[in-house]
């Protein structure tokens, strides 16, 4: 069948008509709706940690034999709605959960585990309220214990190959323990002892969860919503804990049957980059059954190989995890390199040989997405150490956690006696086009307000301290100062693209060509923030200074990268200017990301900034006067050198 | 007012997820969630956007509950889902293939899938549209359509599928 006619069923199934009383019926259920909760109320963050402790500690009890936890907590109600709680009524719930599962004949429960996109252990238990119990974990040793995932550069060791399976087994007063590989038949042997010499954490169905590196389950959400309650169609319940961890979050949801069972945790870390500190693995989840008439635990048969299946297991496979079955990674790796070679700016100097030989020797024709990406790195490493940046999907910041939409600084301008003074602090690399917008309006407000009364003679700009990754936002606060003409030019490979800057101050962005952008991958997510930054660069009149192509000082150091050194750029060569400081951070060539399908970016230095003097600037730049920055010692020697050189122009006597 | 201006949407939102024997129940849940989260919608954000973002993990969460449930067999008969299934081309035909074809393979999706298909193909969303209601990157939606369409296509691929469009033409 076609993809057209795949598309027209699809388009069909949005062409419905409502019935007819579609509007009454929900203006009846909403009147019928309970009243709406009270606010979620703030809670303590160590009351926090008691309730992750509680969860843990019962999720260790409910397989014990039969040990006394004190008195059942109150069944939560049902809820008809998603609506924020508390971590209280969260722990409430769980601890409810378990005492309905204890109650039951038996429950089984299966457990993976996932590190990125590599499934790192399975695990499941059977339990029966007496406490008879078999646990069997099968641990990929290879991807749970070497740590592979915390190396940038690392890829996943050999799948499948080094599998671990652990079985223990309580039955009356008898405890049993066997270990080995269970593929090869190898290393399998039973131990007995009594059921009193077991471990304590013995069939927690969750076995990382009494780990002491598994640091989330303490929990600490520090707002509103982040506890939320959600009633399912079937009586159930989803309790979803989100909290931040690092740069990411944790994710933790608890479902509740409709009879009251817990029968699901997960738990997963989005956006986290990993640390040794951090549990090993990526996202886990627990499925919990309840068994309404079980066998019983069969005694094992200590005098063969143990198996398994014997206890009604299921065939718990280490299959390769989930991965997008559209992208073929070998694919996707070339593409890459090829879009480095079409783009990079030092292109011909780069043994693009060498590179694919280091990214694609070896490397199977489905590759696991995560030895894709770690092999792009390893390719980059061989000709570029520093500019060019591969970034992992996980290890990608969400652009949204750049303050809703506002950013991180904005520039400042004051009045130093006749002297104007602009602060450009760095807006932050993931910034949405509102706050460019935010940063840009902010910077000509304030030079506007400098010279309402009266013109600067001159101006200090301060770029010591814009590190950032876009010449945009301080370009566009600029336009003004740096005045009328061709300010900097932009050479890649194939040509040259240049700002241009009118009487007005307005910045205008010539002969821009992008055609080799979309590098002709369909793994390349082709960028739609050109046209928002176009109206951005329309939208913001500048601010132009009175006094007619003042003069300026720029003050720049090792702190002044990227976009703060092609600002730099734009400067040299201007009439009355000199650069104060020290020489810049050395990344001036304009590097433009690249998404890819996955989520993963590819940072390409592409564009080497030209001055008006048609020098190119491909490394630090150095400035006209070299003054050491003081400003740890409460001076700043480097702005008292621009004030004094600025006090000798002809516009400031 | 809010529902008289929101209802219809809504309902083709959750048509297009659940199918139209669901959307009913899925947007009456979906103005009760909302109503009973309304204190919690900031003063800055659409109503629109955000009814569409709880319509959409509604139906989320309908299709995964009926996916722990046993499934009950579709009657052939059944006048109200029979007279949701579209007839693409106005001929028998075409409405005999997507009722028996093309509606199962879709069926079979995931969550996910459904919902970033149903608002690019059925709701006409674009992909920046679909990547803001779900939450989620763009590329991460380009990426979720297009294993989407790939599912499909492998559902409808299935010999067993084959055979039945033979036996229905």
């Amino acid at each position: 069948m076609s993809d057209e006619r795949i598309i027209q069923y699809l388009q069909q199934r949005g062409r419905v008509t409502p019935p007819h009383d579609l509007v009454a019926n929900v203006m009846a259920a909403v009147d019928a709706s309970p009243p709406q909760p009270s606010r979620f109320s703030p809670y303590l963050p160590a009351f926090v940690a008691v309730g992750a402790a509680a969860v843990i500690a019962v999720l260790a009890l409910v397989l014990g034999p039969g040990r006394d936890i004190g008195p059942a907590p109150t069944p939560s109600t049902a809820a008809d709605a998603a609506r924020p709680a508390s971590v209280d009524e969260l722990r409430e719930a769980v601890m409810a959960g378990l005492e309905v599962l204890k109650a039951k004949p038996g429950v089984e429960g299966v457990g993976t585990s996932h590190v990125l996109d590599e499934v790192g252990s399975v695990s499941w238990f059977s339990w029966r309220p007496n406490g008879d119990q078999v646990v069997v974990t099968r641990s990929d040793v290879d991807v749970t214990e070497s740590g592979w995932w915390r190396d940038p550069t690392g890829e996943p060791p050999s799948r499948g190959t080094n599998i671990l399976t652990t079985m223990q087994v309580l039955l009356g007063d008898d405890y049993y323990l066997a270990q080995g590989d269970i593929d090869d038949g190898e290393h399998w042997g039973w131990a007995r002892g009594s059921r009193s010499d077991s471990p304590d954490i013995l069939a927690v169905p969750f076995p990382a969860a009494l780990d002491g590196r598994l640091n989330p389950w303490t929990f600490a959400p520090t707002a509103e919503g982040d506890v939320t309650l959600e009633s399912l169609a079937d009586g159930g319940q989803v309790w979803t804990a989100t909290s931040s961890l690092r740069e990411g979050l944790v994710v933790q949801e608890f479902g509740i049957g409709p009879d009251g069972a817990l029968r699901s945790v997960s738990h997963e870390l989005v956006g986290v980059s990993p640390a040794l500190e951090d549990p090993p693995f990526t996202s886990a989840f627990v499925e919990l059954t309840a068994l309404e008439d079980p066998d019983p635990i069969p005694e094992p048969d200590t005098e063969s190989p143990p198996d398994p299946a014997a206890f009604g297991m299921p065939d718990l496979s280490l299959a390769p995890g989930p991965q997008d079955a559209d992208i073929d990674y070998r694919v996707y790796v070339e593409d890459v390199l090829e879009a480095l070679e079409a783009l990079h700016w030092n292109s011909a100097e780069v043994d693009w040989q060498a590179a694919r030989s280091a990214a694609l020797d070896g490397l199977p024709d489905d590759p696991p997405a995560a030895q894709a990406h770690a092999r792009i790195r390893r390719a980059i490493e061989t000709f570029d150490f520093f500019s060019t940046v591969f970034v992992r999907p996980q290890d990608v910041t969400p652009g949204d956690r750049a303050g809703d939409g506002e950013p991180l600084a904005v520039p400042v301008a004051d009045r130093l006696g006749d002297v104007g003074h602009l602060s450009l602090p760095s807006p932050g690399d993931s910034v949405s086009a509102e706050a460019v917008r935010a940063y840009v309006r902010a910077g000509r407000v304030s030079m506007a307000a400098v010279e309402e009364v009266e013109p600067a003679c001159g101006w200090v700009v301060d770029l010591r301290d814009y590190a950032g990754g876009a010449w945009g936002p301080p370009i566009l606060v600029l336009g003004g100062l740096i005045g009328e003409g061709r300010a900097v030019n932009f050479a890649s490979l194939d040509g040259e693209w240049g700002l241009g800057i009118d009487a007005n101050g307005l910045v205008t962005v010539v002969a821009f060509d992008d055609s080799d952008m979309p590098v002709g991958s369909p793994y390349f997510v082709e960028s739609e923030s050109d046209d928002e930054f176009a109206q951005i660069v329309a939208s913001e009149p500048p601010h132009v200074s009175a006094t007619n192509g003042p003069p300026v000082a720029v003050l720049v150091g090792n702190g002044t990268a990227r976009g703060g050194e092609q600002t730099l750029v734009a400067f040299l060569g201007r009439p009355s200017t000199r650069v104060f400081g020290g020489p810049t951070a050395g990344s001036p060539i304009v590097a433009p990301n690249l998404q890819l399908i996955d989520g993963a970016v590819l940072r390409v230095p592409t564009w080497v900034p030209v001055d008006r003097d048609g020098t190119r600037h491909e490394t630090n730049i150095l400035p006209d006067e070299v003054v050491g920055d003081t400003r740890a010692g409460g001076t700043d020697a480097v702005l008292d050198s621009a004030l004094e050189w600025l006090a000798g122009e002809a516009e400031c006597p | 007012m809010l529902v008289q201006e929101h209802a219809t949407d809504t309902y083709r939102l959750a048509s297009a997820i659940v199918g139209a024997a669901d959307a009913a129940d899925v947007t009456q849940e979906t103005f009760v969630a909302a109503w009973q989260q309304l204190r919690s919608l900031r003063e800055d954000r659409a109503f629109g956007p955000w009814l569409r973002r709880i319509c959409i993990n509604r139906s989320r969460n309908w299709l995964r509950t009926r996916q722990r449930r046993p499934q009950a067999v579709l009657d052939v008969g059944d006048a109200e889902a029979a007279a949701a299934i579209p007839d693409p081309r106005g001929d028998f035909r075409g409405a005999v293939e997507a009722r028996t074809v093309l509606e199962p393979a879709f069926d079979a999706l995931s969550p996910d899938q459904r919902a970033v298909l149903a608002l690019h193909y059925s709701l006409g969303f674009s992909i920046a549209e679909t990547a803001e209601a779900l939450g989620v990157r763009v590329g991460t939606a380009k990426s979720r359509l297009s294993a989407g369409l790939a599912a499909m296509r492998r559902e409808l691929d299935r010999p067993l599928r084959d055979v039945e469009t033979e036996v229905m033409s």
